[in-house]
């Protein structure tokens, strides 16, 4: 125990210099993001994520158990503990249990952008131009954490969505890619039931900020490439992996493939 | 040809660039600085958006539209500032616009969402399905175990012991106050949330500039139950054991959409249910008839604690018909018809002791009524509530048509009873209240009357007829604007009241007239931001009273001022506390001035002097409440202290098996404490609630026994415990038990008494499931705790079958066969021992549908 606390307290210490500060949190929404791994699951993988929104214009959606996660790991193996340690002793702390790991940046690294990154069996990132979503606006209306919110529609990447938006919160953004409605999106549900981000808590944090690990050794690639790599790793997450890693392609394809039907967020 | 093409393209052309239209304005805050990224958005009439845009760094916005007549409202929002939303009638091109500053803080659920729910300020959500059980009906059973919300037996719902105003479905008001009907009928699965509007104000314009210590609640409904019309039926058949046959029937159909609101019903019946909830007419003029109310009456009967349908014989039929229209520009109409024919009877025995006697004296009645009410009524309204415009015009007519008939025993003397009290009561209310800029302009009337016409049999045989007729009428207008921060309001208004009493009977006839009327100049101070809210008014009144009979005139002339102080505090989500204060003349009620001798039923007289007296109140108020949803722990507590000074006393008279009460030259002041108080808690583990209610009310005044002036002292007090269970998805268990407690001390120098008197009662309620079989066992036990007082164990067993939207099952109502029920009653100045016939056991078959 002596032991862990003293690799948490040094890798805290090394989070806090590695990560880039990008912009001070000025509102945070807290969303339940409920997600069907496949077509014929009867679950959702679920997982709160923080939409983190600063004074400049950039934001951030992203899961804080696997960012933590994500972070101690690292930490661990710089200070020099073996990665079967690591795992061990990280295993009893419950921060391998992440099993949605993209995490959504906009307006950074500059205005109009959006940054995604993701881990599937490495890190991925990708870029692109801030995507116009042709919203249809609906005339029904909710309540949701108790702000009056109207419905708007639209598909996006090959997914209709439902979305819930508050005009007394008039903040243009909201989970994952979703924005552009005039107000903030409390509810986001896809129409085939495989999505959902749900707000649970609207805040105003007296401090905070807004990082980005600039030092992770991301693997650059485009956002329909992406969707592409998270097709094969869901299909056939260890051949995927031995791919990665250089094995022949007579190995890679002995494995076998899922016969499932990956859900995912954007298709092309 | 060419030249018809050439035509059709300029118009084309022209309808296009009419058509087409650039909004544009800027957006400035109080130091006429721009206030850029502020969100500009064009709705249609239903706020509905379908364009919006930013303003720049100078604060200009420019929204290019394709359909100008699409834009009916042009909404200002940005954080850091209070919104604006204006006409787009009046927008005119460049315009300018200002913000105010606000709070930039978003108002985040301090208490994060629960499997039960969540709050958020002044609202808290209930998430219906984590209260929802297989045997819940209407949304009123399960609104009742929800953590602070409880039922009344005649259908009102209150919130931490506070009654609420009304009940919206999807945000729209349909039935008003008589919201009974709507939780009665509404079924619960066709509900997702209920949520809680605490200090709501229902007048948009108002918004944040009046204080409101209203409670409503708004219905979410499911998607499915949206626009679809909802069928609804239950049909009873059986026997009782005297082998009269029994019927109910109860049909109602419902229907929420955008486009209209509709509750209609028809409910008949002879099992003793009782089917006038929200059809009275307090609950059709909101309690509002205060000096109105009739003076004479039907005979009265002591009402005992149990359910309607133990005791109550009858042949009722009753409909009702609601619709809410949606009108131009955001206008509503408001249609309402209700109808009843009401046939009940009663057996009742009762032993008065009369404590206001020079020596207290016993009467004993033996009552059998027959009660017949025939009721028709209806009420149509017309409102726009818009953030700039409130203006409603809301009309009633209520027709009520009652007879009592019965035998009275009193004292071994026998009377045969026969009172007919009508009402008509015709009501207009007319209000509008328009912002402008910063102010805001507001005009308030309304006129009613009210008459009704009495025939009565008094004990010696004579007849007594009367007629009371009132004519109420008001007109207000104010002006309100902010200050530092505070909304000012001044309130200009003239308030009036005329009414008239003629009696005639074979040995006293006459008329009796009384005229109030008050002019009132009244500042408002209004301060409200996200935790504390507080008003403040000093209505100023100029008031003139005049009273007229044959033989007496009297009048009144005075000025007063009324000073109110209301604060409401929240240092967190889940903490309010609040008080208030003010000072009032108590209105007069008209039979408390009338100088005949009027009967209230056949042996009970009452007779005043004539004269106007200066009766002052002052009323004081706190109130307590914590709710956490996390937790589970939900308190309150509501404190009340009010002492009412110049009251006349009457003292009281028995002879000839009659008793009348004469105002007296004394007066008393009365001091009167009332504290309620509840504290429940749920417990994940077998999904238990626990919730302890207590009640207290203390009154000290005087009361004259014979030519002495006694002072007397009468405390009520009740405990009750309520717990509900569900261990298992197949069984439910709900209890109530109270333990009640009277005492009355009357400080007679040369007899002082004391009267006490203590009872318990217990419902204990079990749901049995077993696939689609359900077995519902209700007991309910009663005891007083004078040995003079047998229990009574009092059980009803229903099994029912369901299958798809219908439902089959079979009930036995008062197992036992018990015949009757005892109970003790201590009020100011009698004490009473009533003996109530019950139904017989009866058998029930019964078969339900919710299409």
């Amino acid at each position: 125990m002596m032991k862990l606390i003293f690799v948490i307290v040094t890798l805290i210490s090394y989070v806090s210099v590695s990560a880039e500060v990008i912009d001070s949190v000025q509102y945070q929404f807290d969303y339940i993001v409920s997600i069907r791994p496949y077509e014929e699951a009867n679950f959702y993988n679920k997982d709160v994520y923080h939409l983190q929104i600063g004074k400049n214009g950039v934001s951030k959606f992203f899961s804080p158990r696997y960012e933590r996660s994500k972070e101690l790991k690292d930490s661990i193996l710089r200070v020099g503990m073996t990665p079967d340690e690591a795992f061990e002793l990280l295993n009893k702390e419950d921060v391998f249990n992440t099993t949605l790991r993209f995490m959504v940046f906009k307006n950074h690294p500059k205005e109009s952008v959006i940054t995604e990154t993701d881990n599937i069996g490495g890190e991925y990132l990708s870029e692109e131009k801030m995507p116009q979503i042709n919203w249809t606006y609906e005339k029904s209306d909710s309540i949701i954490l108790g702000y009056s919110c109207k419905k708007a529609s639209t598909t996006f990447r090959g997914t209709q969505w439902n979305v819930w938006y508050a005009l007394d919160i008039p903040i243009h953004n909201g989970p994952w890619k979703l924005s552009n409605l005039p107000g903030m999106i409390l509810l986001a549900e896809s129409t085939d039931k495989h999505f959902q981000f749900r707000c649970i808590k609207a805040d105003t944090p007296k401090q905070g900020i807004i990082t980005y690990n600039s030092k992770l050794k991301y693997t650059r690639c485009s956002t329909k490439e992406l969707s592409g790599l998270r097709l094969r790793w869901e299909k056939n997450q260890m051949g995927f992996v031995m791919q990665v890693a250089g094995f022949d392609e007579d190995i890679v394809s002995a494995k076998k493939q899922s016969d499932k039907t990956p859900c995912l967020l954007e298709k092309y | 040809m060419m030249g018809r093409l050439f035509c059709s393209v300029c118009v084309f052309c022209f309808i296009i660039t009419t058509l087409h239209a650039t909004v544009t304005g800027v957006v400035i805050d109080d130091e006429n600085m721009p206030v850029p990224g502020a969100t500009v958005i064009l709705t249609d009439s239903i706020f509905t958006p379908y364009l919006f845009g930013s303003c720049k760094e100078t604060g200009i916005f420019d929204l290019n539209t394709d359909d100008y007549r699409k834009s009916d409202w042009l909404i200002v929002k940005c954080m850091g500032y209070k919104g604006d939303t204006l006409s787009m009638s009046g927008f005119s091109d460049r315009q300018t616009i200002r913000l105010r500053p606000s709070s930039h803080i978003l108002k985040g659920v301090d208490v994060t969402a629960s499997a039960k729910g969540y709050q958020r300020g002044d609202t808290i959500t209930y998430f219906v399905n984590s209260f929802l059980d297989a045997n819940d009906k209407s949304i009123s059973d399960v609104i009742k175990k929800m953590p602070g919300l409880d039922v009344n037996k005649d259908g009102s719902i209150e919130f931490n012991g506070k009654r609420i105003s009304s009940i919206y479905v999807e945000g729209l008001d349909m039935m008003g106050s008589k919201y009974a009907q709507i939780s009665e009928n509404l079924k619960a699965s066709n509900v997702k949330n209920v949520q809680v509007l605490l200090d709501h104000q229902p007048i948009n314009v108002l918004s944040d500039k009046e204080y409101s210590d209203k409670i409503a609640l708004n219905l979410a409904l499911t998607e499915e139950a949206k626009n679809v019309w909802q069928w609804n039926g239950k049909f009873i058949t059986g026997y009782e054991n005297n082998h009269s046959i029994l019927y109910s029937a109860d049909v109602s159909a419902l229907t929420f959409s955008r486009k209209k609101q509709s509750l209609s019903l028809y409910k008949g019946n002879n099992i003793g249910e009782k089917i006038s909830d929200g059809m009275s007419s307090d609950d059709w003029f909101n309690n509002q008839l205060g000096i109105n109310s009739q003076i004479v009456t039907s005979a009265n009967f002591n009402i005992p604690y149990l359910d309607d349908r133990n005791y109550v014989r009858n042949n009722s039929h009753a409909f009702s018909s609601n619709w809410l229209l949606p009108v131009a520009r955001n206008g509503e109409l408001r249609i309402q018809l209700g109808g009843l024919f009401d046939h009940e009877k009663f057996d009742q025995t009762k032993e008065t002791v009369y404590m206001n006697l020079a020596q207290p004296d016993s009467v004993i009645e033996t009552r059998s009524q027959k009660y017949i009410k025939q009721m028709l009524n209806c009420k149509v309204s017309y409102l726009i509530n818009r953030p700039d415009l409130y203006l409603k015009n809301e009309g009633g007519l209520f027709c009520e048509f009652n007879k009592t008939t019965g035998h009275t025993a009193i004292n071994d003397s026998y009377v045969t009873e026969q009172v007919e009290p009508d009402k008509l009561i015709v009501k207009d209310e007319v209000s509008l209240i328009k912002k402008f800029d910063k102010k805001i302009f507001a005009l308030n009337g309304n006129i009613s009357y009210h008459k009704y016409p009495t025939s009565m049999v008094v004990i010696d045989g004579s007849l007594q007829n009367t007629k009371q007729e009132s004519l109420s009428f008001s007109a207000a207008t104010s002006l309100s604007h902010s200050i530092a921060g505070f909304n000012v309001k001044y309130n200009i208004g003239v308030i009036g009241n005329k009414q008239k009493f003629t009696l005639n009977r074979t040995d006293e006839s006459g008329t009796n007239d009384y005229f109030d009327i008050s002019t009132y100049f009244e500042p408002i101070l209004n301060y409200g931001n996200g935790s504390v809210k507080m008003e403040f008014s000093c209505p100023l009144e100029f008031n003139h009273q005049y009273f007229h009979s044959h033989t007496t005139n009297d009048n009144y002339n005075g000025i007063r001022a009324l000073p109110k102080f209301n604060v409401t505090y929240r240092p967190v989500a889940s903490i309010r506390v609040g008080g208030s204060y003010n000072l009032g003349w108590r209105s007069i009620y008209f039979g408390d001035i009338i100088n005949m001798l009027y009967y209230t039923d056949s042996s009970t007289g009452r007779q005043s002097d004539g004269k106007i007296r200066d009766s002052r109140f002052h009323n004081f108020s706190a109130f307590f409440q914590y709710g956490n949803m996390l937790t589970g722990w939900n308190a309150s507590l509501n404190a009340n202290y009010s002492i009412i000074n110049g009251q006349p006393i009457y003292l009281g008279n028995f002879t000839d098996d009659t008793y009348v009460s004469y105002v007296s030259d004394h007066h008393s002041s009365t001091h009167n404490m009332f504290m309620q108080s509840r504290i429940s808690k749920s417990f994940p583990f077998c999904n238990i609630t626990i919730s302890l209610h207590g009640r207290l009310n203390n009154m000290r005044s005087k009361m004259l026994m014979g030519d002495m002036l006694c002072p007397q002292h009468l405390t009520n007090q009740e405990v009750s415990l309520r717990l509900y269970m569900k261990p298992i998805r197949q069984i439910m268990v709900s209890s109530e038990s109270t333990l009640g407690f009277t005492k009355q001390k009357i400080d007679n120098l040369d007899m002082p008494l004391k009267n006490s008197s203590n009872s318990f009662r217990q419902n204990v309620e079990i749901v049995l499931l077993f696939g689609k079989w359900e077995c519902d066992v209700n007991n309910n036990y009663f005891k007083n705790g004078d040995e003079a007082y047998d229990s009574l164990l009092f059980s009803n067993l229903t099994v029912s079958y369901t299958t798809g939207k219908y439902k089959f099952g079979v009930s036995i109502n008062n197992i036992w066969n018990k015949e009757f029920y005892k109970r003790q009653i201590i009020s100011e100045t009698q004490m009473m021992q009533t003996l109530t016939r019950l139904r017989q056991r009866e058998i029930l078959a019964q078969f339900s549908f919710n299409l």
